[in-house]
């Protein structure tokens, strides 16, 4: 008797448990949104300028994949909400850095042409 | 009276002492989140910078409301874990906001910098279109002066030709020493150092050549034969010499342009066994000094 009941309740809280793990259905859309910013940080160059964002995305997007397969869908949808972010982060960082890099260059070459100017005066 | 100011301070210390109370017990169950606390510094860093104020207005609202949600979730006492995420969140739209900021300004002062690129190209090819006109006048001008001399050495030579043929009109003759126009014994006395007047018609000449050549100087140079004594032949050769020397002066030009000297026996020209030989050797010999610029020294017969 008393076993029945420990074994009915046992069932109860395995359920319990189960359905609060595998919460609604896998997160495959912000799966599929997270892993694009990540390859649009990639395309912007977050591998040589980012690096360390772009790392954060991956990793969190490795623990989420890993989580869906457990089917503990909650947990891996907010740690894609928070390795979408970084991903933006990584190609914003990304293409701040190119920018400055382009910007010094350019400033480079109009003071070659400046010194140049001074040169062709002086003589 | 001192003992109602007590009592009055005593009701003044509970009342601090309640709203004391009441200020904790509104901070109670909110405890402190240090992601929060990140978040929030970050933003009020990010929208501190006038960067960010001037070129990513958008991104920085966005990062508000993520931060207000994050203190929405906290004040709503929301798990810690939840609080956390979107503390995350927050901060990293604040530092998006940053990131994209730098990226606008610098591409503003990209623009900026294409323009002044532009302008420096532009200021580098007129100097060069500068230098490359400067040289172009350079060689132009080097061009007429190589013309005029060429042209000035062309008049030089012309008038030497001028002069030398004149002399041949004298009948001088060219010599490794220059243009010699002898004047012949018949035209002085035997033994005199006399000119006769056939002559004076052909120191005339030479006169007016001198004349017209101002630059030209003259060696006069008296010879005789091998008859008769050494000194007197010495002394008849300088003093013909300088009789043709002395009318040249009569005739206006300069003694100083002249140079007389007798060399008497000593220069023949023809050998003194014979009559005719002798007669060629008593002669005056007017040289033509060549002038310091002289192109040609004569023409080749």
């Amino acid at each position: 008797m008393n076993k029945t009941i420990t074994t009915g309740v046992f069932a109860i809280l395995l359920a319990t448990q189960v359905t609060s793990c595998a919460s609604g259905s896998p997160p495959l859309q912000e799966m599929a949104l997270t892993q694009t910013s990540i390859r649009n940080a990639e395309a912007a160059g977050a591998v040589d300028y980012a690096s360390k964002p772009l790392r954060a995305a991956q990793q969190k997007v490795a623990i989420a994949q890993r989580l869906i397969d457990r089917k503990k869908y909650d947990r891996a949808k907010s740690h894609l909400a928070l390795a979408i972010v970084d991903a933006e982060l990584a190609e914003a960082s990304a293409e701040a850095k190119k920018s400055a890099l382009a910007q010094d260059e350019l400033n480079q070459s109009i003071d070659l042409m400046k010194k140049e100017i001074e040169r062709a005066q002086e003589n | 009276m001192k003992e109602i100011l007590n009592i009055t301070s005593i009701k003044t210390n509970i009342a601090i002492a309640i709203s004391c109370t009441l200020l904790t017990t509104g901070c109670a169950g909110k405890k402190p989140n240090a992601n929060l606390d990140s978040a929030r510094s970050v933003y009020e860093r990010v929208s501190s910078s006038d960067v960010v104020n001037e070129y990513s207005t958008e991104d920085l609202n966005v990062a508000k409301l993520k931060l207000d949600d994050a203190v929405d979730a906290w004040h709503d006492k929301k798990p810690k874990g939840e609080i956390n995420n979107r503390a995350y969140i927050a901060e990293k739209y604040a530092l998006i906001a940053e990131q994209r900021s730098t990226l606008l300004q610098h591409q503003a002062q990209i623009e900026n910098g294409k323009l002044e690129r532009t302008n420096a190209q532009m200021d580098l090819r007129a100097n060069e279109a500068d230098a490359a006109k400067r040289e172009a006048l350079d060689m132009t001008a080097r061009a007429e002066q190589l013309q005029q001399e060429v042209e000035l050495r062309e008049q030089k030579l012309q008038a030497q030709l001028a002069e030398i043929s004149e002399l041949k009109a004298l009948q001088a003759q060219n010599t490794d020493r220059g243009m010699v126009l002898t004047l012949g014994d018949v035209l002085f006395d035997t033994g005199e150092s006399t000119l006769r007047a056939g002559a004076i018609n052909n120191i005339e000449q030479v006169a007016r050549f001198l004349k017209k050549y101002p630059d030209r100087t003259l060696q006069i140079e008296g010879h005789t034969d091998s008859t008769g004594d050494d000194d007197f032949n010495f002394n008849l050769s300088t003093e013909r010499a300088l009789a043709v020397r002395s009318v040249l002066q009569e005739k206006g030009i300069d003694g100083s342009r002249i140079v007389a000297r007798g060399l008497g026996e000593n220069a023949p020209i023809a050998s003194n066994s014979v009559a005719e030989g002798r007669q060629r050797n008593r002669r005056v010999e007017i040289i033509f000094n060549q002038t310091e610029d002289t192109v040609v020294s004569g023409i080749d017969e």
